[in-house]
């Protein structure tokens, strides 16, 4: 048996010690995934303990296959309880813009040695209708269907949402000094 | 190709480098004090708690049950008690008697056959009658002047002296009928007869009164007093129709 696999089966039992293994590995990274919805720590720390309680209380319906799916597991369940939170405090004014702003985006690439705590940064300060839909799709892998279907908008809304999130993503990038980078 | 997916290839990579890090602000301890203690306060309990409360129900209805039971179960051993306690004492199944028929030599006599009955139909101050009566509430001990008396067909007022003569095969027919009627016990009929047909029947002398118990009533000589006129039955009711009418 896995070592994740024995895990998973003490936390079913509830063993505190297993949960507490879960929690210390995934916590880190999943508080950032949440911030980057949220903004708030405060909002981010409710979330984040939700989505654990929710992910204890729902292990036995979890079938393990692999280490990588207990972590995808995890991370759906962050987002789910994330856009709740967001629903809950109405904080989604996502307009319908259904211009598509693909061919607005720079194809240049920012450089590589750029920050990453920067573009954290960057993708935090997004208006959050951008944010959501930038955080779904390009960095969670969400289709537009997936996300027109969690937002509740239309596909060309969430095409038009995320062009315009790159686009200040860009910008915001470029204000903070950052050259760019020729992509290939 | 899509010139957005490299970008967003690039952001992806740029954040993972970041996973590992723990972030300034999270405030880790905290917030698993707080996750720990929802998790072992609400969901553990309330499968116990149900348990309990299924084990409580079960066991209080087995007791309710028990001691229903048990109650009935007194109720039905202290009834007897109680009946005798108040001088009752309940009724016991018992078989049906059968009586065995005598013997044919053997002569039973019912003691309320040897009664007359009041014929209320006619009223009349008939001396005979009397006579009747009194031969009839003989006890039925005396076997020689004993009257037979059949409820269905009483016909023989007026007449003064009957003798009834019985032969040793009526005599056994008899026994059995009286212990037919005695078993029975039906209600005598009188037959309601005008006066002309008991004169009728005096000029007949010998009269087969039933045909089962072939009982014959010889009439031997004639009443002291017969009736000469319609004056000797002052109280008889003449039967017309006009009497009909006003019933």
């Amino acid at each position: 048996m896995n070592r994740w696999q024995s895990i998973i089966e003490s936390c079913k039992t509830g063993n505190i010690f297993a949960q507490n293994r879960v929690y210390d590995v995934f916590s880190a990274r999943l508080y950032r995934l949440c911030l980057r919805y949220v903004q708030q720590e405060d909002d981010a720390e409710e979330v984040l303990m939700n989505g654990f309680l929710k992910f204890f209380r729902s292990l036995h319906e979890f079938e393990y296959r692999d280490d990588n799916s207990l972590e995808v597991w995890l991370k759906r369940i962050m987002v789910n309880e994330a856009l709740m939170h967001l629903r809950k405090q109405k904080a989604l004014p996502i307009f319908a813009d259904e211009a598509n702003a693909e061919n607005s985006l720079s194809t240049e690439m920012p450089d590589q040695s750029l920050h990453a705590k920067d573009i954290y940064a960057a993708i935090v300060q997004l208006p959050t209708g951008y944010r959501m839909v930038f955080n779904l799709h390009a960095i969670e892998g969400y289709s537009h269907e997936e996300i027109a279907k969690q937002l509740g908008i239309s596909i060309g809304t969430s095409k038009s949402q995320l062009s315009k999130a790159r686009a200040m993503l860009q910008t915001m990038l470029k204000s903070i000094g950052y050259e760019h980078s020729r992509a290939l | 190709m899509n010139t957005a997916e490299p970008y967003d290839e690039w952001v992806r990579q740029s954040l993972e480098s970041l996973e590992d890090l723990p972030p300034e602000s999270f405030k880790q301890a905290e917030v698993w004090k707080r996750l720990h203690a929802e998790l072992h306060t609400k969901p553990v309990a309330k499968p116990k708690v149900l348990w309990k409360r299924w084990v409580a129900v079960a066991v209080l209805l087995f007791v309710c049950g028990t001691s229903g039971i048990m109650s009935l179960r007194q109720i039905e051993t202290a009834q007897p008690q109680t009946h005798q306690k108040n001088g009752f004492q309940p009724i016991k199944k018992q078989p049906i008697a059968v009586q065995s028929a005598p013997a044919l030599g053997e002569r039973v006599v019912p003691k309320r056959l040897t009664k007359f009955k009041e014929v209320t139909s006619t009223h009349r101050n008939d001396n005979s009658l009397d006579e009747a009566n009194l031969a009839a509430t003989k006890p039925a001990d005396e076997p020689m002047v004993q009257t037979k008396v059949l409820e269905s067909e009483l016909v023989e007022e007026g007449v003064e002296e009957k003798i009834n003569v019985q032969t040793t095969e009526n005599q056994k027919i008899e026994s059995d009928l009286m212990i037919k009627t005695a078993a029975t016990k039906p209600k005598a009929h009188f037959r309601i007869v005008h006066q002309n047909e008991l004169n009728q029947t005096e000029a007949v002398g010998v009269q087969v009164v039933n045909a089962q118990t072939l009982m014959i009533t010889v009439n031997v000589g004639r009443s002291t007093r017969e009736p000469s006129s319609a004056n000797d039955y002052p109280n008889s009711i003449p039967l017309s129709r006009k009497s009909k009418t006003k019933r």
